[in-house]
Protein backbone atom coordinates (compact mmCIF):
# COMPACT_ATOMS: atom_id res chain seq x y z
CA UNK A 1 0.00 0.00 0.00
CA UNK A 2 2.65 2.34 1.16
CA UNK A 3 4.54 1.33 -2.28
CA UNK A 4 0.98 2.17 -4.14
CA UNK A 5 1.14 5.46 -2.25
CA UNK A 6 4.51 6.58 -3.29
CA UNK A 7 3.95 5.62 -7.20
CA UNK A 8 4.82 8.42 -9.32
CA UNK A 9 3.91 8.84 -12.88
CA UNK A 10 6.83 7.42 -14.82
CA UNK A 11 6.50 9.80 -17.48
CA UNK A 12 6.60 13.22 -15.22
CA UNK A 13 4.76 14.39 -17.38
CA UNK A 14 2.71 18.02 -16.19
CA UNK A 15 -0.24 19.05 -17.53
CA UNK A 16 -1.51 22.83 -18.67
CA UNK A 17 -2.98 24.47 -15.60
CA UNK A 18 -5.85 26.50 -16.56
CA UNK A 19 -3.80 29.54 -16.12
CA UNK A 20 -1.73 29.25 -18.75
CA UNK A 21 -4.46 27.77 -21.26
CA UNK A 22 -6.42 31.35 -20.50
CA UNK A 23 -3.11 33.53 -21.19
CA UNK A 24 -2.07 31.40 -24.08
CA UNK A 25 -5.81 31.88 -25.56
CA UNK A 26 -5.76 35.85 -24.91
CA UNK A 27 -2.42 36.08 -26.60
CA UNK A 28 -3.44 34.36 -29.95
CA UNK A 29 -6.65 36.12 -29.40
CA UNK A 30 -4.82 39.80 -29.48
CA UNK A 31 -2.19 38.57 -32.36
CA UNK A 32 -4.64 36.89 -34.73
CA UNK A 33 -6.09 40.33 -35.93
CA UNK A 34 -2.83 41.65 -36.54
CA UNK A 35 -1.71 38.29 -38.03
CA UNK A 36 -4.80 38.83 -40.96
CA UNK A 37 -3.99 41.78 -41.54
CA UNK A 38 -0.57 41.54 -42.10
CA UNK A 39 -1.41 38.57 -44.62
CA UNK A 40 -4.19 40.30 -46.03
CA UNK A 41 -1.62 42.99 -46.52
CA UNK A 42 0.41 40.49 -48.24
CA UNK A 43 -2.43 39.28 -50.71
CA UNK A 44 -3.10 42.80 -51.83
CA UNK A 45 0.60 43.40 -52.41
CA UNK A 46 0.52 40.07 -54.52
CA UNK A 47 -2.62 41.71 -56.56
CA UNK A 48 -1.04 44.92 -57.02
CA UNK A 49 2.23 43.56 -58.05
CA UNK A 50 0.56 40.93 -60.75
CA UNK A 51 -1.77 44.05 -62.05
CA UNK A 52 1.33 46.68 -62.59
CA UNK A 53 3.16 43.95 -64.42
CA UNK A 54 0.06 42.85 -66.19
CA UNK A 55 -0.26 46.18 -67.20
CA UNK A 56 2.86 47.34 -67.72
CA UNK A 57 3.46 44.13 -70.16
CA UNK A 58 0.39 45.22 -71.93
CA UNK A 59 0.88 49.08 -72.00
CA UNK A 60 4.63 48.50 -73.41
CA UNK A 61 3.45 45.56 -76.22
CA UNK A 62 0.63 48.15 -77.95
CA UNK A 63 3.11 51.23 -77.49
CA UNK A 64 6.48 49.45 -79.11
CA UNK A 65 4.28 47.81 -81.91
CA UNK A 66 2.87 51.17 -82.55
CA UNK A 67 6.03 53.54 -82.17
CA UNK A 68 7.81 50.61 -84.67
CA UNK A 69 5.06 50.79 -86.98
CA UNK A 70 4.43 54.18 -86.93
CA UNK A 71 8.36 54.90 -87.44
CA UNK A 72 8.22 52.24 -90.71
CA UNK A 73 5.11 54.29 -92.02
CA UNK A 74 5.23 56.22 -95.72
CA UNK A 75 2.45 57.77 -95.54
CA UNK A 76 -0.65 58.63 -93.05
CA UNK A 77 -4.21 57.89 -95.34
CA UNK A 78 -6.74 58.24 -92.10
CA UNK A 79 -6.08 60.34 -89.05
CA UNK A 80 -8.95 59.95 -86.81
CA UNK A 81 -9.59 59.89 -82.75
CA UNK A 82 -10.36 56.64 -82.80
CA UNK A 83 -8.60 55.39 -86.17
CA UNK A 84 -5.28 55.66 -88.30
CA UNK A 85 -4.63 54.17 -91.10
CA UNK A 86 -0.72 54.61 -92.24
CA UNK A 87 0.66 52.78 -95.27
CA UNK A 88 3.89 50.85 -94.35
CA UNK A 89 7.17 50.90 -96.27
CA UNK A 90 6.94 46.77 -97.72
CA UNK A 91 7.16 45.74 -101.44
CA UNK A 92 4.41 45.67 -102.25
CA UNK A 93 2.93 48.35 -99.80
CA UNK A 94 0.88 47.48 -96.94
CA UNK A 95 -1.90 49.29 -95.28
CA UNK A 96 -2.17 49.18 -91.30
CA UNK A 97 -5.20 50.36 -89.80
CA UNK A 98 -5.36 50.55 -85.89
CA UNK A 99 -8.87 51.19 -84.28
CA UNK A 100 -10.10 51.71 -80.68
CA UNK A 101 -12.95 49.95 -80.29
CA UNK A 102 -15.37 51.24 -77.29
CA UNK A 103 -17.12 48.41 -78.03
CA UNK A 104 -15.37 45.84 -76.54
CA UNK A 105 -12.63 48.30 -74.32
CA UNK A 106 -9.90 47.34 -76.79
CA UNK A 107 -7.39 48.39 -79.41
CA UNK A 108 -7.64 46.77 -83.03
CA UNK A 109 -4.79 46.48 -85.64
CA UNK A 110 -6.30 45.11 -89.22
CA UNK A 111 -3.44 44.04 -91.54
CA UNK A 112 -4.91 43.48 -94.28
CA UNK A 113 -8.35 42.61 -95.99
CA UNK A 114 -9.78 45.34 -93.42
CA UNK A 115 -13.27 45.64 -94.51
CA UNK A 116 -13.67 41.85 -93.25
CA UNK A 117 -14.14 42.35 -89.16
CA UNK A 118 -12.53 39.30 -88.75
CA UNK A 119 -9.38 40.05 -89.76
CA UNK A 120 -8.85 43.05 -86.89
CA UNK A 121 -6.88 41.51 -84.49
CA UNK A 122 -6.72 43.01 -80.72
CA UNK A 123 -3.31 44.09 -79.48
CA UNK A 124 -4.84 44.94 -76.22
CA UNK A 125 -7.68 44.85 -74.07
CA UNK A 126 -9.21 46.74 -70.66
CA UNK A 127 -8.86 50.53 -72.95
CA UNK A 128 -10.92 53.42 -71.22
CA UNK A 129 -13.10 55.12 -73.53
CA UNK A 130 -10.64 58.24 -72.94
CA UNK A 131 -7.64 56.57 -75.00
CA UNK A 132 -7.33 58.08 -78.50
CA UNK A 133 -5.10 59.09 -81.02
CA UNK A 134 -3.98 62.70 -81.24
CA UNK A 135 -2.01 64.47 -84.59
CA UNK A 136 0.70 67.41 -83.42
CA UNK A 137 1.44 70.20 -85.02
CA UNK A 138 5.50 70.98 -85.03
CA UNK A 139 4.88 73.05 -81.93
CA UNK A 140 3.72 70.10 -80.09
CA UNK A 141 0.01 71.97 -80.17
CA UNK A 142 -2.83 69.68 -81.21
CA UNK A 143 -4.56 69.54 -84.29
CA UNK A 144 -8.20 70.33 -84.79
CA UNK A 145 -10.20 67.43 -85.60
CA UNK A 146 -10.11 66.01 -88.53
CA UNK A 147 -6.74 67.28 -89.04
CA UNK A 148 -5.49 68.00 -92.22
CA UNK A 149 -3.00 65.22 -93.35
CA UNK A 150 -0.52 67.87 -94.50
CA UNK A 151 -0.02 69.36 -91.07
CA UNK A 152 0.88 66.16 -88.90
CA UNK A 153 3.92 66.61 -87.89
CA UNK A 154 3.61 64.13 -84.66
CA UNK A 155 1.14 61.62 -84.07
CA UNK A 156 0.64 60.55 -80.01
CA UNK A 157 -1.29 57.61 -78.43
CA UNK A 158 -2.98 58.33 -75.53
CA UNK A 159 -3.70 55.15 -73.87
CA UNK A 160 -5.73 55.14 -70.74
CA UNK A 161 -5.63 51.23 -69.46
CA UNK A 162 -8.11 49.90 -66.63
CA UNK A 163 -6.14 49.06 -63.56
CA UNK A 164 -7.12 48.01 -60.35
CA UNK A 165 -10.88 49.65 -60.55
CA UNK A 166 -8.87 53.05 -61.51
CA UNK A 167 -7.11 54.16 -64.49
CA UNK A 168 -3.48 54.51 -65.77
CA UNK A 169 -2.21 56.56 -68.53
CA UNK A 170 0.55 55.87 -70.43
CA UNK A 171 1.07 58.00 -73.64
CA UNK A 172 3.87 58.07 -76.70
CA UNK A 173 4.43 60.85 -79.52
CA UNK A 174 6.12 59.57 -82.37
CA UNK A 175 7.79 61.17 -85.38
CA UNK A 176 6.46 59.78 -87.97
CA UNK A 177 10.16 60.40 -90.16
CA UNK A 178 9.23 58.50 -93.05
CA UNK A 179 5.84 60.12 -93.72
CA UNK A 180 5.36 61.75 -97.09
CA UNK A 181 2.35 63.57 -96.37
CA UNK B 1 14.33 4.05 -30.47
CA UNK B 2 13.33 4.65 -26.62
CA UNK B 3 10.56 7.68 -26.31
CA UNK B 4 11.41 10.15 -24.12
CA UNK B 5 8.40 10.18 -21.92
CA UNK B 6 10.30 12.51 -19.54
CA UNK B 7 10.23 15.89 -21.42
CA UNK B 8 8.37 18.53 -19.17
CA UNK B 9 6.32 20.94 -21.25
CA UNK B 10 5.31 25.05 -20.41
CA UNK B 11 2.75 25.75 -23.21
CA UNK B 12 2.92 29.53 -22.32
CA UNK B 13 7.21 29.86 -23.34
CA UNK B 14 6.46 27.13 -26.20
CA UNK B 15 3.62 29.65 -27.36
CA UNK B 16 5.58 32.54 -27.29
CA UNK B 17 8.72 30.99 -28.71
CA UNK B 18 6.41 29.91 -31.28
CA UNK B 19 4.79 33.27 -31.91
CA UNK B 20 8.02 35.48 -32.07
CA UNK B 21 9.27 33.04 -34.84
CA UNK B 22 5.91 33.47 -36.85
CA UNK B 23 5.73 37.17 -35.93
CA UNK B 24 9.43 37.39 -37.54
CA UNK B 25 8.26 35.38 -40.36
CA UNK B 26 5.48 37.36 -41.26
CA UNK B 27 7.70 40.54 -41.05
CA UNK B 28 10.63 39.06 -43.30
CA UNK B 29 7.74 38.01 -45.80
CA UNK B 30 5.92 41.78 -45.57
CA UNK B 31 9.03 43.22 -45.52
CA UNK B 32 9.71 41.03 -48.79
CA UNK B 33 6.80 41.73 -50.27
CA UNK B 34 7.35 45.32 -49.65
CA UNK B 35 10.39 45.48 -51.11
CA UNK B 36 8.95 43.47 -54.32
CA UNK B 37 5.96 46.06 -54.23
CA UNK B 38 8.48 49.03 -54.59
CA UNK B 39 10.58 47.15 -57.03
CA UNK B 40 7.30 46.46 -59.25
CA UNK B 41 5.96 49.86 -58.91
CA UNK B 42 9.00 51.62 -59.55
CA UNK B 43 9.54 49.43 -62.88
CA UNK B 44 5.91 50.99 -63.25
CA UNK B 45 6.72 54.25 -63.32
CA UNK B 46 9.85 53.98 -65.20
CA UNK B 47 8.08 52.01 -67.79
CA UNK B 48 5.75 55.19 -68.26
CA UNK B 49 9.09 57.41 -67.57
CA UNK B 50 10.61 55.65 -70.33
CA UNK B 51 8.44 56.88 -72.83
CA UNK B 52 7.89 59.99 -72.24
CA UNK B 53 12.01 59.88 -72.68
CA UNK B 54 11.03 58.13 -75.69
CA UNK B 55 8.97 60.75 -76.45
CA UNK B 56 11.55 62.97 -76.29
CA UNK B 57 13.62 61.54 -78.34
CA UNK B 58 11.08 61.09 -81.32
CA UNK B 59 10.68 65.06 -81.04
CA UNK B 60 14.40 65.49 -81.21
CA UNK B 61 14.87 63.04 -84.21
CA UNK B 62 12.60 65.33 -85.42
CA UNK B 63 14.80 68.18 -85.55
CA UNK B 64 17.63 69.69 -88.11
CA UNK B 65 20.47 68.54 -87.15
CA UNK B 66 22.21 71.72 -86.61
CA UNK B 67 18.78 72.44 -84.15
CA UNK B 68 19.87 69.87 -82.01
CA UNK B 69 21.14 71.28 -78.44
CA UNK B 70 20.55 70.31 -75.13
CA UNK B 71 18.08 71.94 -72.58
CA UNK B 72 17.17 71.46 -68.86
CA UNK B 73 13.72 71.07 -67.88
CA UNK B 74 12.05 69.94 -70.83
CA UNK B 75 8.43 69.50 -70.44
CA UNK B 76 5.48 67.79 -72.85
CA UNK B 77 1.98 69.50 -72.05
CA UNK B 78 1.00 65.23 -72.57
CA UNK B 79 3.20 64.47 -69.56
CA UNK B 80 2.22 66.12 -67.06
CA UNK B 81 4.88 65.89 -63.99
CA UNK B 82 7.34 64.65 -66.13
CA UNK B 83 10.95 66.26 -66.96
CA UNK B 84 13.99 65.86 -68.88
CA UNK B 85 17.13 67.10 -68.73
CA UNK B 86 18.98 66.92 -72.24
CA UNK B 87 22.71 66.70 -72.75
CA UNK B 88 24.15 66.91 -76.06
CA UNK B 89 27.62 66.45 -77.16
CA UNK B 90 29.54 66.25 -80.88
CA UNK B 91 30.81 63.26 -81.55
CA UNK B 92 33.29 61.93 -84.03
CA UNK B 93 32.98 58.58 -84.62
CA UNK B 94 34.57 55.99 -87.19
CA UNK B 95 32.53 53.38 -87.44
CA UNK B 96 35.16 51.28 -89.49
CA UNK B 97 36.78 51.07 -86.08
CA UNK B 98 34.69 51.86 -83.26
CA UNK B 99 35.58 54.77 -81.95
CA UNK B 100 33.98 57.33 -80.48
CA UNK B 101 36.09 60.42 -79.55
CA UNK B 102 34.81 64.20 -78.41
CA UNK B 103 33.85 66.36 -81.18
CA UNK B 104 33.41 69.96 -82.23
CA UNK B 105 30.72 71.97 -84.00
CA UNK B 106 32.51 70.05 -87.33
CA UNK B 107 31.56 66.67 -86.40
CA UNK B 108 28.88 64.67 -88.05
CA UNK B 109 27.57 62.86 -85.17
CA UNK B 110 25.61 64.26 -81.97
CA UNK B 111 25.22 62.22 -78.85
CA UNK B 112 21.68 63.11 -77.22
CA UNK B 113 21.39 62.03 -73.46
CA UNK B 114 17.88 62.14 -72.30
CA UNK B 115 17.64 61.97 -68.53
CA UNK B 116 13.82 61.60 -67.82
CA UNK B 117 12.18 62.34 -64.23
CA UNK B 118 8.86 61.59 -63.13
CA UNK B 119 7.13 63.71 -60.12
CA UNK B 120 8.55 60.57 -57.81
CA UNK B 121 11.68 60.59 -58.50
CA UNK B 122 12.23 57.93 -60.86
CA UNK B 123 15.08 58.76 -63.47
CA UNK B 124 15.15 57.10 -66.99
CA UNK B 125 18.17 57.57 -69.32
CA UNK B 126 18.21 57.16 -72.78
CA UNK B 127 21.30 57.61 -75.31
CA UNK B 128 21.49 57.80 -78.64
CA UNK B 129 23.61 59.23 -81.86
CA UNK B 130 21.72 61.02 -84.52
CA UNK B 131 24.73 61.68 -87.84
CA UNK B 132 24.24 64.56 -90.48
CA UNK B 133 22.34 63.74 -92.76
CA UNK B 134 23.81 61.78 -95.21
CA UNK B 135 22.25 63.55 -97.85
CA UNK B 136 23.03 61.05 -99.99
CA UNK B 137 19.99 59.65 -101.61
CA UNK B 138 20.07 56.81 -103.79
CA UNK B 139 17.64 56.98 -106.68
CA UNK B 140 14.01 57.58 -105.90
CA UNK B 141 11.09 59.98 -105.46
CA UNK B 142 12.51 63.65 -103.99
CA UNK B 143 10.88 64.63 -101.01
CA UNK B 144 8.93 67.61 -100.90
CA UNK B 145 9.66 70.92 -98.84
CA UNK B 146 13.46 68.75 -97.90
CA UNK B 147 16.71 68.03 -99.68
CA UNK B 148 15.72 66.73 -103.43
CA UNK B 149 19.62 65.38 -103.56
CA UNK B 150 22.68 65.78 -101.93
CA UNK B 151 25.31 63.96 -103.05
CA UNK B 152 29.03 64.21 -101.21
CA UNK B 153 30.51 61.06 -102.89
CA UNK B 154 31.57 59.59 -99.98
CA UNK B 155 28.89 56.74 -99.63
CA UNK B 156 29.25 53.38 -102.22
CA UNK B 157 28.45 52.80 -105.05
CA UNK B 158 31.46 55.29 -105.57
CA UNK B 159 32.22 54.86 -108.90
CA UNK B 160 29.26 53.25 -110.45
CA UNK B 161 26.93 56.76 -111.18
CA UNK B 162 24.60 55.40 -112.86
CA UNK B 163 23.64 53.52 -109.77
CA UNK B 164 23.76 56.56 -108.11
CA UNK B 165 21.17 57.97 -109.65
CA UNK B 166 22.99 59.90 -112.72
CA UNK B 167 22.31 60.09 -116.47
CA UNK B 168 25.16 60.19 -118.12
CA UNK B 169 25.81 61.63 -121.60
CA UNK B 170 26.85 59.80 -124.60
CA UNK B 171 30.15 61.70 -125.06
CA UNK B 172 33.81 60.53 -124.77
CA UNK B 173 34.72 61.92 -121.25
CA UNK B 174 35.37 59.84 -118.31
CA UNK B 175 34.01 60.16 -114.82
CA UNK B 176 35.19 59.07 -111.52
CA UNK B 177 35.32 59.49 -107.77
CA UNK B 178 38.58 61.02 -106.59
CA UNK B 179 39.55 59.30 -102.79
CA UNK B 180 42.30 62.05 -102.52
CA UNK B 181 40.63 64.84 -100.29
CA UNK B 182 37.59 66.24 -101.09
CA UNK B 183 35.49 69.63 -100.29
CA UNK B 184 34.43 68.21 -97.26
CA UNK B 185 35.62 64.45 -96.64
CA UNK B 186 37.62 62.09 -98.67
CA UNK B 187 35.83 61.75 -101.98
CA UNK B 188 34.76 64.22 -105.22
CA UNK B 189 33.35 63.53 -108.49
CA UNK B 190 36.40 64.78 -111.15
CA UNK B 191 36.68 64.50 -114.57
CA UNK B 192 39.88 64.94 -116.89
CA UNK B 193 40.81 65.86 -119.53
CA UNK B 194 38.26 66.96 -122.57
CA UNK B 195 34.93 68.12 -121.67
CA UNK B 196 31.29 66.20 -122.25
CA UNK B 197 31.50 68.18 -125.64
CA UNK B 198 27.33 69.57 -125.86
CA UNK B 199 25.56 71.39 -123.86
CA UNK B 200 22.31 69.76 -121.70
CA UNK B 201 20.49 68.74 -124.86
CA UNK B 202 17.61 65.84 -125.00
CA UNK B 203 18.89 64.77 -128.38
CA UNK B 204 21.61 62.48 -128.37
CA UNK B 205 24.65 63.00 -127.71
CA UNK B 206 23.45 64.33 -124.65
CA UNK B 207 25.78 66.34 -122.89
CA UNK B 208 27.40 66.21 -118.92
CA UNK B 209 26.56 64.39 -116.34
CA UNK B 210 22.93 64.90 -114.94
CA UNK B 211 20.84 64.71 -111.80
CA UNK B 212 16.96 64.43 -113.25
CA UNK B 213 13.91 64.47 -111.20
CA UNK B 214 10.20 65.18 -111.47
CA UNK B 215 9.90 69.02 -111.81
CA UNK B 216 9.46 71.11 -108.98
CA UNK B 217 10.02 74.40 -107.13
CA UNK B 218 13.68 73.88 -106.18
CA UNK B 219 14.81 76.44 -103.77
CA UNK B 220 18.41 76.56 -103.88
CA UNK B 221 21.51 74.38 -106.06
CA UNK B 222 24.45 74.63 -104.20
CA UNK B 223 27.70 72.26 -105.44
CA UNK B 224 31.48 72.58 -104.62
CA UNK B 225 33.58 73.55 -107.65
CA UNK B 226 37.71 72.91 -108.18
CA UNK B 227 39.88 73.41 -110.83
CA UNK B 228 43.81 72.00 -111.12
CA UNK B 229 45.78 72.74 -113.64
CA UNK B 230 48.89 71.19 -113.97
CA UNK B 231 50.89 73.05 -116.77
CA UNK B 232 49.68 76.01 -117.56
CA UNK B 233 48.36 78.37 -119.51
CA UNK B 234 44.96 76.15 -120.18
CA UNK B 235 44.62 76.23 -124.12
CA UNK B 236 43.41 79.60 -125.44
CA UNK B 237 39.66 80.21 -123.89
CA UNK B 238 38.76 77.62 -121.60
CA UNK B 239 35.49 77.51 -119.66
CA UNK B 240 34.96 74.73 -117.35
CA UNK B 241 33.03 73.45 -114.41
CA UNK B 242 29.72 73.89 -115.77
CA UNK B 243 26.63 73.80 -113.75
CA UNK B 244 23.61 74.36 -115.34
CA UNK B 245 19.63 73.88 -114.21
CA UNK B 246 16.42 73.98 -115.53
CA UNK B 247 13.53 71.82 -116.28
CA UNK B 248 13.59 67.91 -116.63
CA UNK B 249 13.40 68.55 -120.31
CA UNK B 250 15.39 70.96 -120.95
CA UNK B 251 16.57 71.02 -124.70
CA UNK B 252 19.35 73.14 -124.36
CA UNK B 253 21.28 75.28 -121.72
CA UNK B 254 19.67 78.37 -123.09
CA UNK B 255 16.31 76.77 -121.53
CA UNK B 256 17.72 76.84 -118.42
CA UNK B 257 17.17 79.00 -114.57
CA UNK B 258 21.07 79.27 -114.07
CA UNK B 259 23.96 79.02 -116.44
CA UNK B 260 26.99 78.77 -114.65
CA UNK B 261 30.75 77.70 -115.27
CA UNK B 262 34.41 79.21 -114.85
CA UNK B 263 36.17 80.62 -117.31
CA UNK B 264 39.84 80.83 -117.49
CA UNK B 265 41.03 83.95 -118.73
CA UNK B 266 43.61 83.66 -121.20
CA UNK B 267 45.60 86.46 -120.21
CA UNK B 268 46.52 84.62 -117.06
CA UNK B 269 49.44 83.17 -117.80
CA UNK B 270 50.20 81.62 -114.66
CA UNK B 271 47.71 78.62 -114.46
CA UNK B 272 44.15 79.67 -113.65
CA UNK B 273 44.72 82.32 -111.08
CA UNK B 274 42.81 85.50 -111.62
CA UNK B 275 39.60 84.23 -113.49
CA UNK B 276 35.94 85.57 -112.56
CA UNK B 277 32.99 83.77 -111.86
CA UNK B 278 30.21 84.62 -114.70
CA UNK B 279 26.39 84.05 -114.07
CA UNK B 280 23.96 84.81 -117.18
CA UNK B 281 23.32 87.12 -118.10
CA UNK B 282 26.27 88.73 -118.81
CA UNK B 283 27.86 90.97 -117.74
CA UNK B 284 26.57 90.44 -114.05
CA UNK B 285 30.01 89.23 -112.71
CA UNK B 286 31.81 89.41 -109.72
CA UNK B 287 35.30 90.12 -110.19
CA UNK B 288 36.00 89.84 -106.65
CA UNK B 289 36.83 86.48 -106.65
CA UNK B 290 39.39 85.53 -108.00
CA UNK B 291 40.16 81.49 -108.39
CA UNK B 292 42.98 80.02 -107.57
CA UNK B 293 44.77 76.95 -108.95
CA UNK B 294 43.80 73.46 -106.95
CA UNK B 295 41.52 75.23 -104.83
CA UNK B 296 37.55 74.27 -103.58
CA UNK B 297 35.14 77.29 -104.92
CA UNK B 298 31.39 76.97 -102.84
CA UNK B 299 28.93 78.13 -105.10
CA UNK B 300 25.07 78.55 -103.85
CA UNK B 301 22.49 79.77 -106.22
CA UNK B 302 19.53 80.65 -103.75
CA UNK B 303 16.09 82.29 -103.13
CA UNK B 304 15.16 80.94 -106.84
CA UNK B 305 11.93 82.72 -107.13
CA UNK B 306 9.19 81.69 -109.82
CA UNK B 307 7.32 83.69 -109.95
CA UNK B 308 9.85 87.02 -109.87
CA UNK B 309 12.08 84.51 -111.95
CA UNK B 310 14.96 85.54 -110.26
CA UNK B 311 17.55 83.99 -107.62
CA UNK B 312 20.67 85.26 -105.67
CA UNK B 313 24.30 83.67 -105.64
CA UNK B 314 26.29 83.30 -102.54
CA UNK B 315 30.27 82.01 -102.97
CA UNK B 316 32.35 80.94 -100.36
CA UNK B 317 29.74 81.78 -98.02
CA UNK B 318 29.33 85.53 -98.99
CA UNK B 319 26.47 86.86 -100.88
CA UNK B 320 27.61 88.20 -104.48
CA UNK B 321 24.81 88.73 -106.35
CA UNK B 322 20.89 89.14 -105.80
CA UNK B 323 18.11 88.92 -108.30
CA UNK B 324 19.95 87.65 -111.00
CA UNK B 325 17.23 86.72 -113.83
CA UNK B 326 16.25 83.42 -114.89
CA UNK B 327 18.50 82.41 -118.35
CA UNK B 328 15.25 81.80 -119.54
CA UNK B 329 12.16 83.58 -118.34
CA UNK B 330 9.83 81.24 -119.30
CA UNK B 331 10.66 78.26 -117.34
CA UNK B 332 8.50 77.67 -113.97
CA UNK B 333 10.32 74.98 -112.28
CA UNK B 334 13.82 72.42 -111.94
CA UNK B 335 13.94 69.06 -113.10
CA UNK B 336 17.45 68.80 -113.95
CA UNK B 337 20.74 69.49 -112.68
CA UNK B 338 23.77 69.09 -115.60
CA UNK B 339 27.61 69.32 -114.76
CA UNK B 340 29.84 69.13 -117.32
CA UNK B 341 32.57 71.15 -119.26
CA UNK B 342 31.86 72.44 -123.39
CA UNK B 343 33.85 71.32 -125.97
CA UNK B 344 33.31 73.38 -128.58
CA UNK B 345 36.01 75.68 -130.71
CA UNK B 346 37.55 77.26 -127.55
CA UNK B 347 37.57 74.18 -125.51
CA UNK B 348 40.66 71.86 -125.19
CA UNK B 349 41.12 70.89 -121.42
CA UNK B 350 43.81 68.40 -121.53
CA UNK B 351 45.49 69.60 -119.49
CA UNK B 352 42.51 70.70 -116.77
CA UNK B 353 41.07 68.43 -114.32
CA UNK B 354 37.40 69.63 -113.09
CA UNK B 355 36.49 68.31 -109.92
CA UNK B 356 32.80 68.75 -108.21
CA UNK B 357 31.73 68.06 -104.38
CA UNK B 358 28.38 68.41 -102.65
CA UNK B 359 25.88 68.84 -105.26
CA UNK B 360 23.10 69.47 -103.24
CA UNK B 361 19.13 70.05 -104.30
CA UNK B 362 16.90 71.70 -102.07
CA UNK B 363 13.16 71.81 -102.24
CA UNK B 364 11.46 75.11 -101.67
CA UNK B 365 8.09 72.37 -101.21
CA UNK B 366 5.92 73.43 -104.09
CA UNK B 367 5.14 71.33 -107.18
Amino acid sequence: MIQLLKYKNPTNQKGFTLIELIVVVTIIGILAPGMVLIYSSILDNYRTMNAIGNVTKRAEFVLSRFTEDMNNCTAITTADVKEIVIEIATDPAQTYRYKIDETDKTIKLCLEGCENEQNYHTVIEGVRSTTQFKYLDANLAELAAPPTLGDIIYVELKLDLVFLEETTSYSTIVYPEKTQL
Amino acid sequence: MKFSTNKKGNALVDLIIGIVILGLVSISVVGAYTSLISMVTNAFRNSQTSWFGNSVMEIYSAKDFDDIAGVDDFILPQFPGYTADITVTHKDIDLSTSTFDGGNEESQYKEIIVAANNVSDNSVTLKTIISAPKKFQQPGSPTDGDIVWFDDFELPPFDDLEERGYDIGANEVTWSIGTDGGANGDNYLTIIGQGSGQHPQNQAPQGGLSYKFDDRQIEEVSWYVRITAPTFPPDVRSYAGYVVAGENGMNHGMNSIFFSYIRLHPNYMVGIIGGQIFFYPLPQRDPGVNLENNVWYHFEVKNIDYTTKTFDVWVNGAQKQTGINFRDQTVSSMGSVYLYNYRGPYGNRENLRIDFDDLTIIDGGGE
